[in-house]
Order: C-alpha cells, then sequence, then structure tokens
C-alpha cells in the first residue's frame, strides 16, 4: 500500500468517525438497556395474571373482540390487531385516522378466550428510551440522519480495517503494549477492539440503518407490489359495513395452515391498502417468523384478493430487525450483545482520544503512525 | 521483524469474524441447541479479547525459553 493510499483511507476514517462518533456513543449508551427491554419492562411492570381456564379452551372471534375494543374507544378506529407470542392476549390498536400519528393511538388489551379486558399497556421508562434511540424524539428525519450515521460509522469501520494492514505489518495479533505512553497503550486497545467487534458492529450498524427506512421501503412496497392488487377492479365503496375480520384471518389462513398470525393492518393503514384487511401470517422458526406472509381480503366483501410473499427487499428490511435487537437467541445472546455494545463504546470513546491527543503537524505524521504502527520519535 | 503477509495479519481477524457470523446465523435458524451454539461463536472473540487484554507482557526471549529449560530439567 502506497502511503498515498493510506492517507486518503486515513482521511476517510478520521472525518466519518468524526461526524459519526457521537450520535453512535448515543445509540450505544441507549441500545445497552434496551438490549434487557424485555426482561426490564417485566420487572417494572409485571405482566397481569390471566384467568385459568382449561388448555384448550377456545378463541373468541375477532369481531367479538373488536365490538369490545370499539366500546372501550368511542369514536376511534380500528388500526391493527396484533397477537401475542406467549399467552393468549389479543392487542387491538385504535386512533382517530387511519393516518395517525403513534402518540394518537391507543392500545387496548384482550383475554382471547373470555374478552376480558386487560390492563392497558402504558409506556414507560422503555419506551421513551426506544424513541431516544430511534429518533432523538425529533421524528421522521431524524429516524433517517440516524440511518445516514449508521452509513458513515460502516464506513469508519470498513477504513479501519484497511489501516488495521499496514499498523499490524510488524505487530502479532492482540499487541498491546503496556509500559510505554498512554496514547500508544490506546491506540494498541483501539486496534484490538475494533477488529473484534468488526463483524458484529457492522451487522448492527447496517441492519440499524436499514431499520430507519422501514416507512420509506414500505411505501415502496405499497407503490409497486400492494397497487397491482388494488387496482385490479372496481371496488365496492367501503362504507360502514365491513366484512368480518375473524373470517378474513380464517381466509388467508387456508392458504398457509402451518403459518401462524402476527397482525392484522386495517385499510388505510401503513401496512395495507385503502381498502383491504392485510393479515400477516409467520413462520414457527425463529428465521421464517420474521419471514411475514401478507394476504388481502376485500373490508366491503370479504373476498380474498391475494397472497403474495413480499418482495426481497421487504424480507430484507423484516430479517434486519432482529439482527439489530439481538432478541432471538436467549439471555446468552443478550449477554454478548451487551459486552459487544460496551467494546463498541470502548472503540468510538478511544477513537476520540487518539484524535484529541493527537501529536500536531500534517496528517502525513498520521500516515507515518500508521505504517510505524504508532512507534514514531 | 519482518513484515507480516496479509494473510497473517487477517488469519485471527477472519476467523473471529467467521465464528460471529456463523453465531448470528445459528440463532436464527432454530431455538434450544442452536441457541446454545450461537451464545458460544458468538462468545469466541469476545475470549480471545479477554485473553488478550489481560495477558502480562513476558519478554520474547523468555517465553520461547522456559519450555526448553523445563524439558532439560525432565
Amino acid at each position: 500500500m502506497t502511503r498515498g493510499t493510506i492517507k486518503a483511507w486515513y482521511l476517510v476514517h478520521k472525518w466519518t468517525s468524526l461526524i459519526c462518533t457521537a450520535f453512535l456513543l448515543m445509540l450505544c449508551v441507549t441500545g445497552l438497556p434496551l438490549i434487557f427491554e424485555e426482561e426490564i419492562d417485566g420487572w417494572i411492570d409485571p405482566p397481569a395474571p390471566m384467568a385459568t381456564l382449561p388448555v384448550g379452551t377456545p378463541s373468541l372471534s375477532l369481531d367479538t373482540i373488536l365490538a369490545r375494543a370499539a366500546k372501550a374507544a368511542p369514536g376511534e378506529i380500528p388500526l391493527y390487531i396484533s397477537f401475542d407470542e406467549e399467552r393468549p392476549i389479543v392487542y387491538v390498536t385504535t386512533g382517530p385516522t387511519p393516518d395517525a400519528v403513534p402518540a394518537a393511538m391507543h392500545f387496548h388489551a384482550f383475554d382471547a378466550r373470555t374478552g376480558a379486558k386487560m390492563p392497558p399497556y402504558v409506556p414507560g421508562v422503555m419506551a421513551f428510551i426506544l424513541e431516544l434511540h430511534t429518533d432523538m424524539l425529533l421524528g421522521f428525519w431524524a429516524e433517517i440522519f440516524l440511518g445516514v450515521m449508521g452509513l458513515l460509522f460502516f464506513a469508519a469501520i470498513v477504513s479501519g480495517v484497511v489501516l488495521y494492514a499496514p499498523f499490524m505489518a510488524k505487530l502479532d495479533f492482540g499487541t498491546l503494549r503496556r509500559g510505554r505512553s498512554k496514547r500508544l497503550g490506546w491506540l494498541d486497545r483501539h486496534n484490538l477492539l475494533g477488529i473484534v467487534t468488526l463483524v458484529w458492529a457492522s451487522v448492527v450498524g447496517v441492519t440499524g440503518t436499514i431499520n430507519t427506512f422501514v416507512v420509506p421501503i414500505t411505501a415502496i412496497w405499497k407503490a409497486n407490489g400492494l397497487a397491482e392488487i388494488i387496482a385490479s377492479e372496481t371496488r365496492t365503496p367501503l362504507g360502514s359495513q365491513r366484512a368480518s375480520v375473524q373470517a378474513a384471518l380464517d381466509a388467508v389462513r387456508r392458504e398457509a395452515p402451518e403459518m401462524e398470525p402476527q397482525f392484522i393492518a386495517f385499510p388505510g393503514v401503513v401496512f395495507s391498502s385503502t381498502h383491504h384487511y392485510a393479515v400477516f401470517l409467520k413462520g414457527a422458526t425463529p428465521l421464517t417468523s420474521k419471514l411475514l406472509l401478507p394476504g388481502f381480503v376485500d373490508a366491503a366483501t370479504g373476498r380474498l384478493d391475494a397472497v403474495v410473499p413480499m418482495p426481497w427487499y421487504m424480507q430484507a428490511m423484516l430479517l434486519a430487525q432482529p439482527l439489530h435487537f439481538g432478541n432471538y437467541g436467549g439471555l446468552a445472546m443478550k449477554i454478548v450483545w451487551a459486552i459487544f455494545d460496551i467494546l463498541t463504546i470502548i472503540v468510538l470513546g478511544s477513537g476520540l482520544y487518539l484524535w484529541l491527543r493527537r501529536r500536531g503537524g500534517p496528517s502525513d505524521q498520521r500516515v507515518r503512525e500508521v505504517v510505524m504502527a504508532g512507534e514514531i520519535a | 521483524m519482518s513484515h507480516k503477509t496479509n494473510r497473517q495479519i487477517f488469519a485471527m481477524p477472519i476467523l473471529l469474524g467467521v465464528s460471529t457470523v456463523a453465531g448470528l446465523g445459528a440463532g436464527l435458524i432454530g431455538d434450544g441447541v442452536w441457541d446454545v451454539g450461537a451464545g458460544l461463536l458468538l462468545a469466541l472473540p469476545l475470549a480471545v479479547t479477554g485473553r488478550y487484554w489481560v495477558r502480562q507482557p513476558a519478554p520474547q526471549s523468555r517465553q520461547t525459553e522456559a519450555p526448553r529449560v523445563a524439558s532439560i530439567a525432565r
């Protein structure tokens, strides 16, 4: 590698890191408790006890549950129905309009077997931390901005790996020169931690960026794939008389009996057309449970219009979620996630320290530092 | 000290990277034994890091001399 090449990569590493470090530190710090969101939430707000009923007690019709939700939220319309993964609980999200912002929505929980209303979900401290982590409480464009920071972080990782080669040319893997200058010690630690967290940080960084593009990616899917289904023929206008949601779910499940319902999106919301119940089914393994299969049922007539697998970019987006959250491999994986997260904080912090404590002089000095493994007089 | 080749420099990072990727994948494939495997594969880079982080510096000569002395003594 010529000095010119090293200098170019050094400048990429320096600038991408400097721009993204403050935001990445915020993401790593807020992300740390979010790894254990489920445990912390369960500890702060233990799940409400449910009536003990014989195993195999059938669930009520979703239409009955919806009628109860309508009573609980007068003047609002149902937007989503979702299903608890562990307990027989049905969640109904209501709002004033289909395009209501999340803050204007209401979340109702019902015992699927009795229809009894469960204690409402109260957004607590973890929901607040999640909002900070997602968009710093500043909305859509801030979320996209953090996605761009994730891309810069990835560029910083790639350029760091390129610089690792000339730096390590005369050093053994894992060399930590002790008893020398404090800066040299942190330069070695920055290199060791950077190279071992490389894959994890890249995966979590890139999947995090993908997660910030959920709304635009979903919009592309609606504009392409969904448009065909919607435009296929003239529709009976949607009046106050709607087709049965339970029948819609049953119709879609008949097409894929081995799958379980994940959620149902009502006409007009992000995940549906203006005219359909969109029933999303999920598979049974950790992998297939992320790959959703949507079926579209005409909300006026109850006719099943289509069951179409999602396009690759939607599948990739859905698969990015567990890879970002680290919530698919039990407690051991969460602990691993937390340690990697802390190591990444040390990489970011030491990188900032190395830059603040750099010796003066032009950036050629830094190139010398790389090729001399930090040993400059 | 001579220049190392890229292969020498990146042998360990690639091993740890492959272990990380395999761990991330294993967790997605299934539960139970797959999750245990995922945890172990993901923990390998962390264990290696810990090993190098705490290792006390030993002069190169003593490291290579010690076993020979030990075998002579036996």
